[in-house]
């Protein structure tokens, strides 16, 4: 339903999304699992036709996202990050609203009907700006889901809730993705891995893994990577691990050195535990490495942190809307690096991030 | 599809400049300036002048609008950038054009209401003396493309900044550039060029037809209609709404 | 910017000159021919060298940028990329052609009721008649506007067109062009036509189409405000004066106690004077005999260089001598033409110039007319007194009165009669123009001065003869005698609006004994100033006025700002119990 390839973006020097290629399919809860900053919000803007890629292609429900945009619009039902609403509205006007922008018939009773699909049924009458946080998630969930579109995209749609209101959210979202084809973007993974039928990781604009959390986790597990901790000199150590048949690679890391199997299915534990004690040295420690997606996730973003930084640098010199959201996406790339140890101190992160939104609100009545 | 969409978002910004407090102030200053200044002069000419001398309230609007047309307009796009908004407006199956050409007709259909009270001053004058109705005819309908044309010109800059502030006093400059274009037109066609005069003076009369006050203030507002003042007038809100939604594409294509 | 990851763009290979920066100047230079086109009036180099470099900037990109061409012809650039400023710019440039070609349709319409910027009907039956007299000359309307008067130029475009369609020809040919002039730019030109800037001049198109200088009228449109004719007549009048540009030549005798041009009075003749010097461009002087004929003469009579002359009497209450009546005589008998007003002869023991034993003869024998001593009184048809006989019958075969209606009249004030030979001389004619009652009767000038005025029944009475011309058709000669002066006086203009067409007749008596009357094929329209409706002062009583305080201060503002508390306080009514 919606495929990708080759997908680049780039904000003058800057590139945003470097050849992205993956495929989402329906009835499918599709992760898009990234730090921010990481091009996500990019690709799903221009999924929903926002914005026009600098090349690639990429087609939703069938149509190009460029060249049949509208076609394409039609279709798809999108909750932006920020979830912009019109404050001074009523919800069911708002709705209403965005019916007849689609072009709708029946507006009032689609409009009515979303609202009880979300559970907003008693404050349709409101105004959005009496609504709180988790009240306005679901309207513009409501709004996705008015003109009952074949393709979901949500931008992160948890960021800023409560635990509870989460908790509502991603309930909503599995149950849409039974019969929708549905992209969700998130950079918590726990979240990704409750939710989420199909995970796409992506970093510095290029996807770095793909596949299902089980396939992935398996994926990582066959690849049999070996701790080593023994008393004895690393050096001479890492000469004669690399030295046994089995073994691709060997290299020092904080706990000890790690050893990475020429064959995947060959398991080198035996040989290497041979050879630590034919040199003498006392064999602390042999376990496989990474067996949780979080230390995945945490891997293969660690890897390009420091081209990350770069590339902020310029997106703020850079200057403008586009520029500002990089550079906050990177400094709140190391924040993320963090807490992203413990959900819990994320969330709490979260919720910083809602009071500092009721904050810019209270200013600005 | 398109009018469906237009009518949409026409209703919706409407409805909220005749719920907005701010509208209705605006509208009080200017018809308690207006009466002001209309009940002094009615006192003061008086058996002296024709009726029509009094008809210049228009006028007087066209004026003012360096002010009252950026205040109108600053918040259309502005704050839908601020907020967001148009990030959802513009993945929905809608064209730039329709978004902007319905808050565009939201605006001017404000203004109209604020020109169409300007009618009572007229009705006055029925009553006191014989105007010419024609000659009405010309001021009124002047005002009423001058003002759009204010209108969708002061929109470009609601498109370029989020900031409502910057957008008005940026579009005020800009209102009061295209108003003074007669005085800077004078000022060129003073120039002491003799070797090439008729450069100077066909360089003064371009400058001077960019101006507002050239297509109003001398030929509609005296009564008499011409098709390029009309033609200047459409194809500026054209050409001033052609612009914005190319901001707002070029907006979203950088974003 | 469609290079992939995968290919990273060589820096290198990067064009010297970044592509946006020649669709910049590409736009840039569209935009200056485009200047050029619509306000210079030669395209010039200017215009084609812009022109052409924007053809070789827009070349350029296309070779440089190859892939940036082909996404234009595709379309995805022509709404994103640097492409889209010129796609901006273009779209600009249509609107700019667009609008000059509708700028030079010319299209306009006068709005105003009072037809404020459109001809009136007099002026436009002028014009038809500057049309399609072939004795018009071509001429051109050269308005000194300056840069501030910009507004003013506008406006009277509208003016001068409708000038233009009005005075072209049924078969197409305009005999008016109008031209701008910024007196500032052209000081020679204000020097040579000796004009304010402001002003306008008429001027005639010599056959070579130069303008001749020679034969030009000024026009000041400010004339209105200090009571003159407005802007429209003061034109017309300036565009018949000079279209009516024949010689023609106008001298007044002066004579013992006559009318003086000079005298702006009640007893002058300024009103025909201006008219005949302002409107049509005569030349117009007073004369005494001996400058007429003597050896100081400055002017020719029987000049065949003149379109048109004519000796004018305007009274004189003695007779003249004999020598200065033979300078008329043979004046006339050469061709020349006559117009006597009979002086009634009250100052000088009841001789007048015109009832005397010399000038009776003469015109007795030559003409077969004469002024009779008697003076003609009225009692059933006059204005206020007997002494002032009015006449309401005129002849309808002459051109002088042929215009007279049924309302019209012309007073005389104590006329001479006329008497006409029973047989008149060979070749001449006589036409009676003007009538006394049936009732009139006549004194004597002596009873007169009796203050005798009742008629007695010694009088004779009947119908006499008030006015009459008589023409000599071998010589040519045209003779135009009127019992008293007082129809050509300016004390008698200001009652033409009640019908009274005094002036009118002495008017055209001077333009029918010329001949210029033929001169303009048809009559010439009579020119006046409209009075619409509109332009009366409003009136509003104190109470009006009290009224319409109120509206404007009180009920339109604050019922405004009355709507718009409610309003505000009803949406907020309903946001509160959410």
């Amino acid at each position: 339903m919606i495929e990708v390839r080759n997908l680049v973006k780039k904000y003058g020097e800057v590139t945003a999304v470097r050849g992205i290629s993956f495929d989402a399919k329906p009835g499918q809860v599709t992760g898009f699992l990234g730090p921010n900053g990481a091009g996500k919000t990019t690709t799903m803007r221009m999924l929903t036709g926002f914005m026009p890629p600098t090349s690639g292609k990429a087609t939703v429900a069938g149509y190009d996202v460029f060249e049949q945009s509208m076609e394409v619009r039609k279709r798809v039902g999108y909750l932006p990050e920020s979830v912009p609403l019109y404050r001074d509205m009523t919800a069911r006007n708002y709705l209403m609203y965005m019916g007849e922008i689609r072009g709708l018939k029946n507006v009032r009773a689609k409009a009515d009907d979303v609202l009880e699909r979300v559970g907003l049924t008693r404050r349709a009458q409101s105004r959005i700006r009496t609504l709180s946080k988790g009240m306005r998630q679901r309207v513009g969930l409501a709004q996705a889901l008015l003109h009952d579109p074949q393709v979901l995209i949500l931008d992160e749609p948890t960021i800023g809730l409560d635990p509870i209101q989460v908790l509502e959210i991603r309930d909503v979202v599995r149950q849409l993705g039974r019969d929708h084809t549905l992209l969700f973007s998130t950079h918590i993974l726990s979240e990704a891995e409750q939710v989420c039928d199909n995970l796409v990781i992506i970093n510095q604009g290029q996807i770095v893994a793909e596949g299902s959390p089980a396939q992935l986790r398996a994926e990582l597990e066959r690849g049999g990577r070996v701790l080593v901790r023994a008393e004895g000199p690393v050096e001479q150590m890492i000469a004669a691990v690399s030295a046994i048949p089995t073994v691709a690679h060997a290299e020092a890391a904080v706990e000890g050195v790690v050893v990475t199997p020429r064959d995947a299915n060959v398991d080198p534990r035996p040989e290497i535990a041979q050879v630590v004690v034919q040199n003498g040295w006392r064999l602390v420690e042999l376990r496989p490495l990474a067996v949780n997606l979080e230390e995945i996730f945490l891997e293969l973003t660690r890897q390009v942190a420091p081209a990350a930084e770069e590339a902020s640098e310029r997106a703020d010199a850079d200057g403008g809307e586009g520029g500002d959201e990089a550079g906050e996406g990177a400094r709140e790339d190391g924040a993320r690096e963090d807490g992203a140890r413990e959900d819990g101190a994320r969330e709490d992160g979260a919720r910083e991030d809602g009071a500092r939104e009721r904050e810019d609100e209270e200013a600005k009545s | 599809m398109i009018l469906r969409q237009i009518w949409a978002v026409y209703k919706r910004e409407l409805g909220l400049y005749f719920r907005s407090p701010i509208a209705y102030a605006v509208a009080f200053a200017l018809l308690l300036l207006f009466g002001l200044i209309f009940s002094s002069n009615v006192s003061q000419l008086n058996n002296r002048a024709p009726a029509d001398n009094l008809n210049f309230i228009p006028s007087l609007l066209t004026f003012l609008m360096f002010l009252v047309g950026p205040l109108m307009t600053m918040r259309l796009l502005a704050e839908e950038n601020r907020e967001g908004t148009i990030e959802l407006l513009m993945t929905l199956p809608m064209s730039e054009t329709a978004f902007i050409v319905g808050k565009f007709f939201a605006v001017w259909t404000y203004y109209s209401v604020v020109l169409g009270l300007t009618l009572v001053y007229y009705l006055v004058l029925t009553t006191i003396g014989v105007p010419d109705h024609g000659r009405a005819l010309g001021v009124y309908l002047g005002a009423w493309l001058y003002g759009g044309t204010v209108l969708a010109v002061t929109m470009i800059w609601s498109a370029i900044t989020e900031d409502q502030i910057v957008a008005a006093f940026l579009g005020a400059a800009t209102v009061l550039v295209l108003y003074l274009a007669d005085l800077a037109a004078q000022f060129v066609n003073n120039l002491s060029f003799t070797e090439n005069p008729e450069f100077i003076t066909g360089l003064a009369n371009g400058i001077r037809e960019l101006g507002l006050t050239a297509h109003y203030n001398s030929t509609m507002f005296v009564g008499v209609i011409r098709a390029e003042d009309i033609a200047y007038f459409i194809f500026m809100i054209i050409a001033a709404l052609f612009i914005t939604t190319r901001i707002v594409e070029t907006r979203r294509w950088r974003a | 910017m469609t290079t992939n990851p995968e290919t990273p763009v060589n820096p290198e290979n990067e064009p010297f000159i970044p592509p946006n920066i020649l669709l910049g100047l590409a736009a840039l230079g569209l935009t200056v021919a485009l200047f050029v086109r619509l306000t210079q009036p030669q395209f010039g180099v200017i215009g084609w060298g812009t022109l052409a470099f924007t053809v070789l900037a827009l070349a350029a990109w296309a070779v440089l940028a190859p892939e940036q061409a082909r996404e234009f012809m595709r379309g995805r650039a022509l709404r994103f990329g640097g492409v889209s400023v010129f796609v901006t710019v273009l779209v600009l440039a249509v609107l700019v052609v667009s609008y000059g070609f509708i700028k030079d349709r010319g299209w306009r319409a006068d709005l105003t009721e009072s037809e404020e910027f459109t001809l009136t009907e007099d002026a436009r039956a002028a014009m038809r008649v500057v049309a399609n007299d072939p004795n018009v000359p071509p001429m051109r309307i050269l308005a000194f506007y300056g840069g501030d008067q910009a507004d003013r130029r506008d406006q009277d475009t509208v003016l001068f067109e409708d000038y233009i369609e009005a005075a072209t020809s049924d078969a197409g040919v305009a005999k008016l062009s109008y031209q701008f002039v910024d007196p500032d730019r052209n000081p020679t030109q204000v020097e040579l036509y000796g004009v304010l800037p402001g002003q306008l001049v008429v001027v005639e198109i010599n056959p070579d189409g130069t303008e001749n200088i020679e034969n030009k009228q000024v026009v000041d449109p400010n004339a209105a405000q200090f009571g003159g004719p407005d802007f429209q007549t003061s034109l017309t009048n300036a565009i018949l004066r000079v279209g009516a540009s024949g010689d023609f030549r106008a001298y007044f005798l002066s004579v013992q106690d006559g009318l003086e041009l000079d005298d702006e009075g009640d007893e002058g003749l300024s009103i025909i004077r201006d008219s005949l010097v302002d409107r049509f461009g005569w030349n117009v002087q007073q004369l005494t005999a001996v400058q007429l004929s003597g050896p100081q003469s400055t002017v020719t009579l029987n000049d065949p260089a003149a379109d048109g002359e004519v000796l004018i009497v305007p009274g004189g209450s003695e007779a003249l001598r004999d020598s200065d009546l033979q300078t008329i005589i043979d004046y006339v008998d050469a061709g020349g033409n006559l117009i006597i007003f009979a002086d009634l002869g009250a100052e000088n023991d009841g001789e007048s110039l015109a009832t005397a034993e010399n000038m009776g003869r003469w015109l007795w024998d030559a003409f077969g007319v004469r002024f009779s001593q008697e003076v003609v009184l009225d009692q059933s048809l006059s204005l206020q007194t007997p002494i002032q006989p009015a006449s309401v019958e005129f002849s309808d075969s002459n051109y002088i009165t042929a215009s007279f209606g049924g309302q019209d009249a012309v007073v005389f004030f104590a006329p001479h009669a006329l008497e006409i030979a029973d047989t008149l001389p060979t070749n001449v004619s006589v036409t009676e123009l003007a009538f006394s009652s049936d009732q009139a009767y006549s004194k004597t000038l002596e009873e007169l001065l009796n203050e005798e005025i009742n008629p007695t029944d010694s009088d004779p009475t009947g119908r006499f003869v008030l006015a009459l011309v008589a023409e000599n058709s071998a010589t040519g000669a045209r003779v135009v005698l009127f019992g008293s002066t007082n129809l050509a006086s300016n004390g008698w203009a200001q009652a033409s609006s009640l019908g009274v067409r005094n002036i009118d007749m002495a008017f055209n008596a001077i333009v029918w004994v010329t001949g210029f009357n033929d001169f303009f094929v048809e009559q010439i329209p009579r020119v006046e100033e409209s009075f619409d409706p509109q332009d009366a002062p409003f009136a509003a009583t104190q109470q009006e006025i009290r009224n319409i305080n109120v509206l404007t201060l009180l009920v339109l503002p604050f019922g405004v700002l009355l709507i718009g508390v409610l309003v505000w306080w009803f949406s907020r009514e309903r946001a509160q119990p959410a």
